[in-house]
């Protein structure tokens, strides 16, 4: 005990906050000194640092390994789309309607597994069902009412959305809930690829009246804002109780942490910020289609961040951010096989850096990253 | 008997007999990850891109040697072999779980180098290939591809689909006994359970571990080769028959054999029927729903052991 609390007083880990905090602040002048270019990567910088922390908070802090957080990005920016298509809303009003879809979405995926309301999520599933039936009658009493303009895609979507909440996801371990996950995603695919009213695979166009400086000062704002939140949440009593989870999730429960109810917020937060970073990023893109939105590579690129910069801590995916955007974006472009080198650097990593870069430049506070949380 | 009744049986036996060949197909894609998962608790991203890697390779060779494609199969299940031998031991056995818990990282992390690593493998594939042939879409079909045996006047079968599915039973089977019978499978097996006790045994775990990833990628040479006969394929098509093999390894059980074989089976036919009644667009769809439906109720699949 004295040893970690030794390691604790003298780490460098205990200035991170406020190196944090100067990078935060340099981040915001970025724009006053910097050219369109560099903006356009620190936009890019930013939008994948905050899926990383998503996904950080996930599995490095509560264990879920998920491979289907592209799942909220395609949400996200599918939202942003139709809204802004068939709703007249300008991209940013439909912003946090973008975030508020995706974390409905996170919600029904995690609320089941709340043991004590059983009972309560089955009355749920049952009033949705009837409330279903009740729509399917007023359709063909009068048309006009369908606006999912296919009675395919209709009757599937609402399926899938009951069949998800009767689902117990965060009940699942390991590889099967990771399997799950992108199991999840893939099915959302392809009912968009399905579906007329999105486009069908063809996608559809975003009018974006954003221009760059506001994205970046939009995604820059987000980051900040997860990472002290995340930072806040990690100070408060949560935070132990996070890591607690992290190190031991049974002994967790045997000192009374209600580990599911914990699990399931952390999963509906990190839905959150995938949706509005995917909502985002495709303001930027101004086009989305249901297999750019829903590829598995958003979620091979957010581990990846994670992992190389190191799991579990606070500093470790923004790390791995600027190493992605570094390979991906200043390499690939530059020369070409960005994804080659991705993929390289990615073994690289693990063979030789195996705790991340952050992991490695914190080399000799062995115990540090079990015993507090940044 | 009535003409609706008739043709919805013959709809329900046509469903029934190409699912079930389509699942034999199946379980030889998921074989190598599910023995992968088994012997060496290890979940292999890249085995969709070997998968595609190997009909590559059955693609380039009948092409230099102007032969069928069925002749080239035992070059393409050697070479898948010993790249999968020497992947093992050069790169896997550093982040295999074992020398993850004699290091002193945590036991998260052994969980996700092997995922990292073979997610760098799966892109490194993946660009390789792209590199080489280009995005264009090949194939290696063979006059086989397009015959079918007529059952009845309305009922028939895919010939290559059938050849599929009793090779799976074949290898798979074979696989099996392997497994029981012989002094290297059980030495897998007891790897598998324990590598240390294997160690003190005097076999060495690394040999082992090297010899079964071999053999789970000789599988997926025979899955490439089945791939590149059924449809085009392109150097990106990896994941999505990553994730069919994912179903299926869940649906029989990881590490399960004769649930690898149920379990593509029962897929098969999920989505041949839901695309006979609901459309082609259910296929996809009703596969996802009914491995999720098997996650709900019996979180390690159908035939855990």
């Amino acid at each position: 005990m004295t040893a970690i609390t030794e390691r604790v007083t003298s780490s460098p880990a205990h200035y991170r906050p406020l190196g944090l905090a100067v990078v935060g602040v340099a981040m915001l002048c970025l724009p006053l000194f910097a050219n369109g270019y560099a903006v356009y990567l620190a936009f890019t910088f930013c939008i994948f640092a905050v899926m990383g922390q998503a996904w950080n908070l996930l599995a490095g802090y509560c264990g879920l390994l998920s491979a289907g957080n592209q799942l909220y990005v395609g949400i996200g920016g599918f939202t942003l789309a139709l809204f802004n298509y068939y709703g007249g809303f300008s991209v940013w009003t439909a912003l946090p309607l973008a975030g508020l879809s995706a974390a409905a979405m996170g919600a029904l995926l995690a609320l089941p597994v709340q043991g004590r309301s059983q009972s309560v999520r089955h009355l749920i599933a049952v009033a949705a069902v009837v409330l279903w039936l009740g729509y399917e009658v007023a359709i063909t009493i009068k048309p006009a009412l369908d606006i999912f303009g296919s009675a395919y895609t209709r009757r599937l979507i609402f399926l899938l959305i009951i069949f998800l909440w009767e689902l117990p996801l965060l009940k699942l371990e390991g590889p099967y809930f990771a399997v799950a996950t992108w199991l999840i995603a893939a099915a959302v695919e392809s009912v968009m690829t399905e579906w007329r009213v999105s486009g069908a695979g063809a996608g559809m166009r975003i009018e974006s009246t954003a221009n760059l400086t506001h994205l970046y000062f939009t995604a820059c704002g987000l980051l900040i804002l997860s990472t002290f939140g995340l930072w806040l949440i990690l100070r408060s009593r949560f935070g132990p109780a996070l890591t607690a989870i992290r190190d031991d999730a049974e002994a967790a429960a045997a000192v009374g942490i209600d580990i599911q109810a914990i699990k399931a917020v952390a999963f509906i937060a990190g839905a959150l910020m995938t949706g509005l970073a995917g909502a985002l990023y495709f303001m930027d893109a101004t086009v989305i289609t249901p297999a750019s939105a829903f590829t598995v590579f958003w979620s091979a690129y957010i581990i990846f961040i994670v992992v190389a910069g190191g799991m579990g801590t606070l500093t470790g995916p923004l790390i791995g951010a600027a190493l992605y955007v570094l390979i991906d974006r200043v390499f690939g472009q530059t020369f070409g096989y960005g994804l080659l080198i991705l993929g390289m650097s990615s073994i690289f990593v693990i063979i030789f850096l195996p705790r991340g870069i952050l992991g490695a430049l914190a080399r000799g506070e062995v115990g540090v990253r079990a015993s507090i949380p940044w | 008997m009535s003409d609706d009744l008739y043709w919805g049986l013959v709809d329900l036996a046509n469903g029934l007999l190409s699912g079930a060949t389509l699942g034999g197909f199946y379980a030889v894609i998921a074989m190598g990850l599910s023995l992968n998962f088994g012997v060496m608790r290890l979940v292999n991203l890249a085995h969709g891109d070997w998968l595609i890697a190997a009909a590559f390779l059955a693609f380039a060779a009948s092409r230099l040697l102007l032969v069928s494609p069925f002749i080239v199969i035992p070059i393409v299940v050697l070479t898948m072999f010993a790249v999968g031998y020497v992947m093992q031991r050069g790169l896997l056995n550093r982040v295999s779980a074992e020398a993850v818990a004699r290091s002193d990282l945590n036991a998260g992390f052994g969980v996700m180098a092997p995922v990292l690593v073979t997610f760098g493998l799966s892109i490194v594939i993946s660009q390789t290939l792209l590199a080489i042939a280009n995005s264009d879409t090949r194939s290696i079909a063979t006059p086989l591809s397009y015959s079918a045996i007529r059952l009845t006047e309305d009922l028939s079968i895919s010939t290559l689909r059938l050849i599929f599915f009793f090779s799976a039973i074949v290898i798979l089977g074979g696989l099996s006994i392997w497994l029981r019978t012989t002094h290297y499978g059980r030495a897998m097996r007891a790897a598998a359970d324990d590598p240390e006790t294997v160690r003190l045994m005097g076999m060495k775990p690394d040999q082992i571990f090297a010899i079964a990833s071999g053999i789970a990628l000789a599988m997926a040479g025979v899955g490439g080769v089945m791939i590149g006969m059924l449809r085009p394929f392109q150097p990106f098509d990896g994941p999505s028959f990553l994730l069919v093999a994912f179903g299926v390894v869940i649906l029989g059980g990881l590490g399960s054999i004769l649930g690898t074989l149920a379990g593509g089976i029962l897929l098969g036919i999920v989505q041949v029927v839901a695309g006979t009644y609901f459309g082609p667009s259910a296929v996809q769809v009703a596969g996802y729903m009914l491995i999720l439906m098997v996650l709900a109720f019996r979180p390690r699949g159908l035939f855990a052991r």
